[in-house]
Formats: structure tokens, sequence, C-alpha cells
């Protein structure tokens, strides 16, 4: 009987021990996904140069630092953190708080290239999120969907080893990106994605000025909060320009093809914006011609940003090979609070 | 809306001089006028002349055009009224004919109908007869009318007419008399926007807000606004733009928007390769942009063809 008992015992206890081996190995490997995970989002990934993302035949480049020290960039996220949560229930207004700040990269770029057939232009916006790109990585087709523009289905590919979504259907925002390094790469077409795609794998023909391009941006990265760049020495600004006269039957910028290129740089303060643009001129008998247009935008520009209550002041020089703009526009957070209480 | 264009186009650029005519169609634009437009001697020019001509043989088709090849206009006058909600365009016409003319009134009745075709109706108003089509649809085009001693006037609708019969007129305006005095001499036309009670800025404030843009910095610092032009010939047209200022602090504002609105010409008439010049000066209150273009006569054939506000439309 004694016997018996020991036996049905142990007959009973190896499933049980089976088992517990099979949850603690499951345990184990999930622990074990779990910290690989916790590890690789925690490792910081590559830092792109934004340079090395720029598309080929690309003739403009914005960039703008968002020191998140910075106390005007602080004032501003405040500003949008606030506005995100007004509205909305307890549960959202806790996550903008605790996602926005983490969300905001330490840096936004653009850059423009020009269709070499003639086509529509393409826009790149670089956005360095750093580890949060790890989240959006796995995310997949849910960021996707939020993110890309247009009613067709999500089209995942592979080119160049960067994977790239995009979607057909949409006209106007983004249509296509992918993540390289810690970058969301966001274009409004699939083609200008696979373009930076393939000029990042150094795949396609790097041109000498592009190089020179990076360096510039690097560099102008260091030390400007925000910095534009438009290189109109092949004349793709100027066809941009010109398209635009023919389109709206208003020259606003005759002198666009006497432009070799274009440097701006702003300064964004808690209660001023203050920038320089100057213009580059192919030769100095056509600086005079620049200054005007200059003159007649600043003169546009300045009666827009009355209707919206700003007040923008500016002086033109034009000097040499040169016609510089200095602005500046006091008091945009006031006008940005009030809009703000009237909505 | 596009027939009040075309008047006020025809007004703009036609020949002869405006103050010379005599036949006061000045006198039946209500002294509340935003803005007004004379022009006289209509038939005595060979830049209007042309331009009849070239309207008269232009493709777009309108009852308007029709009534007025029937008859031969001596004198026009154009005004915009303050408008109001449901009157986005209140506009009225002054019309004077040779003597012994007698306009259609067939073809008075198919302008006031409009495309709806409305019911043609009459009421007694001050000793007039105002005809005006009921139910019409758009208000914007002209929708009654009234011969007021000789004097055709045309209006948006019968209030409109009511309020040319009633006066007092813009003739009495003491900023209008100034106007005409800085017009220099022999000019075809000249346009005059009242801003004493704020006309003009009320006028243009909705249109800044649509636009996003505030046009005239001075808006609100102008007295009166007054223009004058001559058609030397199809191709050339010559003129000044007077502002002004009631507020002497302000005039380095009046100054601005004299010089933009210039460079704003030039750069529309470059896009349709038109040459325009100009240039600002300044004594004491007031602020004149004189300008020049010259290679009109494509822009004059296009805008009948297609109609006044297609010319400023972005798709032009």
């Amino acid at each position: 009987m004694g016997k018996s008992s020991d036996s049905i015992e142990s007959n009973t206890e190896a499933p049980k021990r089976l088992w517990k081996r099979i949850v603690l190995g499951i345990l184990l490997a999930l622990a074990a996904a779990t910290l690989g995970l916790g590890v690789w989002l925690a490792l910081p990934p590559e830092r792109v140069p934004t340079a090395r993302l720029l598309p080929s035949g690309p003739f403009a480049y914005f960039t703008i630092r968002l020191d998140r020290d910075d106390p005007a960039v602080r004032a501003i996220v405040a500003r949008i953190e606030e506005r995100l949560s007004s509205r909305g229930s307890f549960p959202r207004r806790l996550a903008v708080s605790a996602l926005l700040p983490g969300a905001l990269p330490p840096s936004l770029s653009a850059a423009i290239r020009s269709d070499p057939s003639g086509g529509e232009a393409g826009l790149l916006v670089y956005a360095d999120l750093g580890r949060l790109s790890k989240v959006l990585r796995l995310a997949g087709n849910r960021v996707a969907e939020s993110l890309l523009r247009g009613s067709g289905p999500i089209i995942k590919e592979v080119s160049n080893g960067k994977v790239v979504r995009s979607r057909a259907g949409g006209s106007l925002g983004f249509a296509a990106y992918t993540v390289v390094g810690g970058t969301l790469v966001l274009g409004t077409s699939r083609a200008v994605v696979v373009d930076c795609c393939a000029q990042y794998a150094g795949k396609e023909a790097g041109d000498e000025r592009r190089a020179a391009w990076g360096e510039a941006l690097e560099k102008a990265m260091a030390y400007r909060r925000a910095y534009l760049y438009a290189d109109n020495r092949d004349g793709s600004l100027s066809r941009l320009v010109n398209a635009a006269t023919d389109k709206y039957s208003f020259a606003a910028f005759p002198s666009i093809d006497s432009v070799a290129s274009i440097n701006a740089s702003v300064l964004v303060l808690e209660d001023e914006i203050k920038g320089r643009i100057a213009f580059a001129s192919t030769s100095a008998e056509k600086t005079e011609a620049i200054a005007s247009d200059i003159r007649f935008i600043y003169g546009a520009a300045k009666r827009v940003a009355r209707s919206a209550g700003l007040k923008l002041r500016g002086e033109i020089l034009g000097e040499g090979n040169e016609a510089v703009f200095d602005f500046s526009l006091p008091g945009y957070m006031e006008v940005l609070s009030a809009s703000e209480k009237k909505q | 809306m596009r027939k009040i264009g075309i008047l006020l186009c025809l007004a703009l650029a036609s020949a002869g001089s405006a103050f010379a005519a005599g036949f006061d169609t000045q006198k039946r634009i209500p002294a509340g006028a935003v803005a007004a437009v004379t022009v006289g001697s209509i038939q005595g020019d060979a830049g209007l002349s042309w331009m009849l001509g070239a309207w008269g043989k232009s493709k777009r088709q309108s009852p308007l055009r029709d009534f007025l090849k029937s008859v031969s206009p001596q004198e026009l006058s154009i005004a915009f009224l303050p408008e109001t909600k449901d009157k986005p365009m209140y506009a009225l016409a002054v019309i004077a004919f040779a003597k012994g003319a007698s306009p259609d009134k067939a073809l008075l009745a198919k302008v006031i109908a409009g495309s709806k075709d409305a019911k043609i109706e009459t009421v007694g108003y001050k000793g007039s007869n105002i005809v005006y089509g009921s139910g019409k649809a758009d208000p914007a085009d002209f929708g009654a009318y009234a011969f007021v001693q000789d004097l055709l006037v045309l209006g948006t609708d019968a209030d409109a007419v009511k309020k040319a019969i009633d006066g007092p007129s813009i003739d009495g305006s003491a900023n209008y008399a100034k106007a005409i005095g800085q017009a220099p001499k022999g000019m075809d036309g000249i346009l005059f926007a009242e801003n004493a009670q704020s006309q003009f800025s009320d006028f243009i404030v909705p249109r800044e807000k649509k636009w996003n843009m505030d046009l005239l910095l001075s808006a609100d610092a102008l007295s009166y606004l007054g223009a004058s032009f001559d058609i030397a010939s199809p191709s050339k047209l010559v003129g000044t733009i007077v502002f002004q200022a009631s507020k002497p602090d302000r005039l380095a504002d009046v100054k601005d928007d004299a010089g933009f609105i210039g460079e704003a010409f030039k750069r529309k008439f470059l896009a349709d390769k038109i040459q325009y010049s100009g240039t600002v000066d300044v004594k004491d209150n007031t602020v004149t942009l004189s300008f020049q273009i010259e290679g009109l006569e494509p822009l004059w054939t296009k805008l009948f063809d297609g109609g006044v506000l297609n010319l400023f439309s972005p798709a032009s």
C-alpha cells in the first residue's frame, strides 16, 4: 500500500516538475528578452550627421536646434504642451506631459531637392529622435498610419538595407519615411526617401558640392539656432521662383537668376525672433536689383505679420556682392498667447 | 460683379476730360460712397474708342455689353457703397447719353434680370420709376435701374438707386474737391475714395482679413485717396495716386504704402511683360505715386475676353 502510494506520488510529481521547468524556462526567456529589449532600447542609436542623409541634387537646406535647456525652447514646448493637453482627458494630459519633452528632437532639419526630370521638387524632413527612433521601428505600421497621408495601404520595402514605408493616394504631406540610426527621415514622395537611402549607402555617385554642404551645415549647427542655406548655382531655386511667377502671374522676385545662394540664420529668444538673410549676388551690379526685391518681399511680410498682430522690423543693405536683410520680430510669444486664448 | 468690373475698367480707361464733360454723373453718387470713378467725353477720344471697340469684339457676351453698344454713353460714374452682410458688393453706375438718345428698355431689362430671368417690377420713388428684378439670386450684379433727369442710374438693387436719388452727392464733399484739384490737367478719369468717416478703411478691413494681410498700413491714417488716369494710347497709361494723410505722425506709413503699391503694380505687370515705372513724392501731408505703364494693349484684350476678375485671379 505504502509502495503503491509512493509510485502514485512519483507519477504526479514528474509532470509537475516538467511544468515548473517549462514555466521557468518561459519566464527566463521572457526576462532575457525583456532585458535584451531594455538594453537595446537603452543603448543610444547611431547618430547620423544629417549631411549624410542629404538627397541627390539638394538646393535648399534648413535646420533648427531645439536645445531643451534653452529658455525659448522650453517656453515653446510649454505652450505646445498646454495647447495639446488643455482640451484633453486626464490620461491624455498625463501622456502629453510625460512624452512631449522626451519626444522633442534636439534638432529638426529639412532639405529640398529638385527633380532632375523637371517634375515637382521633393522635401525631406529629418528629426533626430534618439532612442525614440527605436520605438518607431518597433511600432511599424501603426506609426506609419499616423505619419503618412493618403488613402492607400502602407507598403513596406527594404531599400539599401533600410526599411522604407510608403503610402500612395495622398496629394499633400508626407508619403514615405525611413529610420536611419536615430534619425526619422520623412519625405513627400517614396522616390525622395529611396534616394536618401541610396545616398546614405553611398551607392549613388556622391557629388562634391553635396559633401561641401554637409561640412558647412554641421558647422552651422554648432553655433546657430536656426539656419537655412539655398544654393542657386544650378538654377534650382530660380526654377521654383519662376514657376510660382507663372502660376500666380506675379513677379515677386524677378532678380532671382542673379542670386547665387541664400544664407539665413535665425535666433529664437523668449520674447523676440531675430535674424539675418544674406543673398549672394552673381555680380556686384546685380546686387541693387536683389535688394529692391527684398524690400518688396519685406513690405509684404510686414503687412502679413501686422495682420497677425506682429510688428516685423527690418533693414536692407546692398553692398558689393551681397544684399543683407536684418530683421526682428519682437513680442511674438505674447501674440501667440493672445491667439491661443482667443481660440 | 464682372459687369461692374468691366464698367469700372472702361471708366478708368476712358479718354477725354472727366471734369470738363459737364454731364455731372458724379452728382448722383451718394456722399457716403466708399469709392467713385468718373470719366467723361467717352465718345470723343481715340483711346476709349479703341477700348469700346475691343470690348465690343471680345468673346465674352453680356447683356450689359449689348446695352452699352446700343447707346452712346458720354459720361460714366461708378461707385461702391458701404457693403452690408447680405450685400458684399454694393455698387452704383450713373451713365449720361448723347442728347436725344433713347436707351432700349428691353435690353436694360435683360441687364437687371441676370441669368435667373427675374420678374421685372416697377416702383415709384420721388418722381422716378425704379425698375428692378425681383427674386434675383446674385446680389453682385446690377439688379435695378431708374432714369433720373436724363441720367441712367443702375444699382445692385432698388435701395442703391434710391440712395442716388436721395443725395447728398459726393460732389459736395470738401475732400472730393481737393482730390479733383490735385489731379494733373488733362486726365481722363478720376477715382476718389473717401475716408472722412473711415468708409474706405471699413471697406478694406474685411478684405484684409480674408487675405490675411494688412494691405495698407496707413488705412486708418488717410483722409482720402484720389487717383487720376490718362489713356495716352491703347498701349500706354499714365496716372497718379494721391494718398492724403490725416495724421502727420503716420506719414512714414503712408509713404511706405505708396511705395509698396507701386512695387506691387510693377511686379504684377512684369509677369505679363508690361513695363511699369513709378515714383513716390511727399509734400506736406500728401504722398503722390506717379506712374506710367506701357504695353497694355494685350492686357486689355485679355481683360475683356476673360473678365476683369480673372485678371487678378491667381490662376490667370
